[in-house]
């Protein structure tokens, strides 16, 4: 769980309001319109990976996101290995740029990203109440709970469809902004894969925007990620970055 | 003939000590031709036979679902398996290649593993693997869940030992994370390197872990007794494999109607417009939206914005599926060639739902005149490539178009193992240039020692014309003396080739190099087949016959006088 993280945890940009009505598709509607950018981000992005038996490997990278026309960039700019590399996005095409050849390569929506364990499909642009739907009805849905000292609503949702990467999460949002906390992610046969905390916020430009997040790996005990962000910004970006050209020259 | 065929047994024994030199020559050389083919041969049955059949067989239907080529699904086993078993010869089997790349975790150790589904007679498996843990018959045993056979080297890295359990994650063909809990029942140790990163478990169980409905399967490998005729076989599998159309079929008011989807590029729907001609509404479909023909909507009743619920029985299982098809458009066909029965569809909803559950095709089919090629096909049937270059051009294609509907693939091991295969070609090259230019030595030299050891006999040749024999008796005499000289020799050859070779293949090779692949159980492999060694021995005795020919005939048609004058000074 790092990029694909990554794609939610910048995603988590809002003006922080009251949330009047507390069911659970509200409450999913409000991470989707977190989630829904329909604007510009850029920011450094640090991911260090801690794997059983084989240590930390800290991922340094360029993200540039743009939600109006679904197209990111990435460019890794460590470790040394990976420096140069890219991937682009621009609606249904997926490229990796690699640097060594200077070449750039369709790639499928299964295929890995930077060696992590993240896939092209992680970054493609889902709602959340499109795929799934609330586990409980009634008001048992949502249970109150206190998240360290913060008050947080707890509740279930199930995948609609059988092609969700996760057939069950559990989320934990604050009770004042929505702003989520916590998440957990199950397999199809029902064990915890995944468990999300994002850690701090940060106020950019009068929008939330996650700047730590932990990604603790259930299934293989001791592999978790952290990742920060940091020289965030918000301004527009312009039309001649999301090409081919922008990111060749990049890697020059 | 009798009396020549005696003095000819008897002239063998009479030059023992240069008959006994020329015959360990000739001995050698077969045992070097014999040895290195066998050799070869041994090579080239570990690679098509225990490697290649493991990876991709010798024919591969591959088949794909949006543009993924991470997961074969073949929605219909049995169909497939009989079109095959009509279009293709000689098939020694058909196999489903049902695999996954699983991150397992042991006993405090996690590592990948290529988790293969095994029907649940493993005795031919059981050739290549020799248990050294646990029982394999476990593996049979329905009362086991999830009975997993682990190589060695996997075993001891993940510290698991039989009766262990094993958790693994993998990722199921739908794309959802999965997770299982696997028993190891037996640990087995590969005949071959290239076999060790795997791990077995029942097939049926795979395929329910990986979300396989029992009638669905991955690719299917055809094993042929010939592996050589794949590409010409492969052409012939993959000329009958054209698509039907992807219908659903069902009922709406009593009647049979056809929904089939048209693709949305700017050329199909050129073509759409001339075979129809839009009366009212639009062709502009969302997914669950449809054009009905004018007749069609006159009959039933039917107007823009309808809802028809159809309801069509699945071909391959006991349930129903149900759509909702709200009217958007109706069409008069430009043609008496079209059904009126036909309802035209967005091609997402034949992608979505006719894969979810393949619907139950009634009989006869609808006429659909010039809609044939507009339609949305079952699948679609890449075309044949025939090298590994091709292949791969084909594939980068495909990563491009992104193709939605089923992409059907008809593969061979010349495509998809080329490496392999050139690798065997090239040592077959290096192996048979070199025992050609040392056969070539051996055989001047052989050559050279007849020629020396007729004419030496020249006198004698001279004396048996005296006492009355014929020129062609005496020819016939020299020949059948190397006759069996080459024949008795190249069957000491065969038995030296034999104890040389099961000699080396005891030699047990613990070498990590990738080379290790062309060893069966770290012992080289030799392959006598009794057919290329009377081939070879027939070679040697011909050219021996031939090389001693030419000088006994020279010899035998010399006058007699010149003969008994003939002096080596």
């Amino acid at each position: 769980m790092t990029l694909k993280s990554l794609v939610l945890a910048t995603a988590l940009l809002l003006v922080p309001v009251g949330l009047s009505a507390q069911t659970v598709p509200s409450l999913m509607q409000k991470i989707d319109s977190v989630m829904e950018l329909r604007s510009n981000i850029t920011a450094k992005v640090e991911l260090t990976q801690q794997r059983v038996n084989q240590g930390t490997r800290v991922i340094e990278m360029m993200y540039r996101r743009r939600d109006a026309d679904d197209a990111f960039m990435i460019v890794m700019t460590g470790p040394e290995v990976e420096k140069g590399n890219g991937y682009l996005k621009m609606g249904d095409n997926f490229w990796m740029y690699r640097k060594n050849t200077r070449t750039f390569q369709h790639i499928n929506r299964d295929e890995s990203i930077g060696g992590t364990d993240a896939s092209a499909e992680d970054f493609e642009q889902k709602k959340l109440v499109e795929l799934y739907k609330p586990a409980k009805e009634g008001p048992d849905a949502i249970k109150k709970e206190i998240l360290g000292k913060i008050p947080a609503y707890k509740f279930e949702i199930r995948a609609k469809a059988n092609n969700v990467k996760y057939p069950k999460k559990i989320y934990w949002v604050r009770q004042d902004n929505g702003l989520p906390l916590k998440e957990e992610a199950y397999s199809l046969s029902g064990t915890l894969m995944a468990t999300n905390y994002y850690l701090s916020y940060a106020n950019v430009d009068n929008h939330y925007i996650v700047n730590r997040a932990l990604f603790i790996d259930e299934f293989e005990k001791g592999n978790k990620t952290v990742m920060s962000l940091s020289e965030v910004s918000l301004r527009t970006i312009d039309n001649s970055v999301f090409t081919k050209a922008y990111l060749e020259n990049l890697s020059k | 003939m009798k009396t020549i065929f005696l003095l000819s047994l008897r002239n063998l024994v009479r030059q023992k000590r240069k008959n006994l030199l020329l015959g360990a020559a000739i001995a050698f050389g077969t045992l070097t031709l014999i040895t290195a083919t066998s050799f070869v041969n041994g090579i080239t049955d570990t690679l098509f036979n225990r490697v290649i059949v493991y990876m991709t067989g010798h024919i591969e239907l591959h088949f794909s679902e949006n543009g993924s080529q991470y997961y074969s699904i073949n929605r219909d086993t049995l169909r497939m398996k009989e079109l095959i078993r009509k279009n293709v010869t000689g098939i020694k089997s058909i196999e489903e290649n049902v695999s996954v790349f699983t991150r397992g975790i042991g006993n405090g150790k996690s590592d990948n593993l290529i988790l293969i589904g095994l029907a649940p007679d493993i005795s031919d498996f059981l050739t290549q693997f020799k248990v050294i843990e646990g029982n394999a018959a476990d593996f049979s045993n329905p009362a086991i869940e999830n009975p997993m056979i682990i190589s060695e080297p996997k075993a001891k890295y993940l510290r698991v030992k039989t009766n262990d359990l094993l958790r693994v994650r993998l990722r199921t063909i739908n794309g959802q994370q999965q997770t299982a809990v696997m028993r190891i029942v037996a640990i087995v140790k590969s005949t071959n390197m290239f076999l060790d990163a795997t791990s077995y478990g029942r097939l049926s169980d795979i395929k329910a872990i990986m979300g396989y409905r029992p009638y669905e399967t991955g690719s299917l490998q055809v094993i042929l007794n010939d592996p050589m005729s794949a590409p010409i076989q492969a052409d012939r599998l993959h000329k009958a494999l054209t698509s039907p159309t992807a219908w659903i079929p069902g009922s709406i008011d009593g009647a049979t109607v056809w929904v089939g989807g048209f693709k949305r590029d700017s050329a199909t729907m050129a073509q759409l417009l001339q075979a129809i001609r839009v009366v009212s509404g639009t062709t502009t479909l969302s997914k669950h939206t449809v054009l009905v023909s004018r007749p069609f909507a006159e009959a039933h009743n039917v107007r823009l914005g309808s809802e028809l619920p159809l309801a069509y029985p699945a071909r391959l299982e006991s349930s129903t599926g149900n759509l909702t098809l709200t009217v958007t458009g109706i069409y008069e066909p430009t043609a008496q060639d079209i059904g009126t029965n036909v309802i035209l569809a967005h091609e997402d909803l034949i992608l979505s739902d006719y894969y979810r559950l393949l619907p139950k095709l009634p009989a006869p089919l609808p006429k659909i005149g010039r809609l044939a090629t507009l339609l949305v096909p079952e699948w679609t049937l890449l075309n044949r490539t025939h090298t590994s270059e091709e292949y791969k051009k084909k594939n980068q294609e495909l990563g491009r178009l992104k193709l939605k509907n089923g992409v059907l693939d008809v593969r061979t091991m010349v495509e998809t193992a080329s490496t392999i295969l050139t690798f065997d070609a090239a040592l077959r090259i290096i192996t048979y240039s070199a025992v050609t230019l040392l056969f070539i030595i051996i055989l001047i030299g052989i050559v050279n020692s007849l020629r020396m050891n007729i004419r030496e006999r020249t006198r004698e040749i001279g004396t048996m014309r005296a006492i009355g024999m014929h020129q062609r008796q005496i020819l016939s005499l020299f020949v059948l003396e190397s006759f069996f000289l080459a024949l008795f020799a190249s069957l000491a050859g065969l038995v030296a080739a034999l104890l040389l070779m099961g000699g080396l293949s005891l030699i047990p090779i613990m070498s990590q190099t990738p080379l290790n692949i062309f060893l069966v159980d770290h012992h080289l492999f030799f392959l006598a087949q009794w057919g290329t060694i009377l081939v070879n021995l027939t070679f040697i005795v011909a050219i021996t016959v031939i090389a001693a020919y030419f000088p006994a005939r020279k010899a035998a048609y010399l006058e007699c006088a010149d003969a008994l004058r003939h002096s080596e000074g």
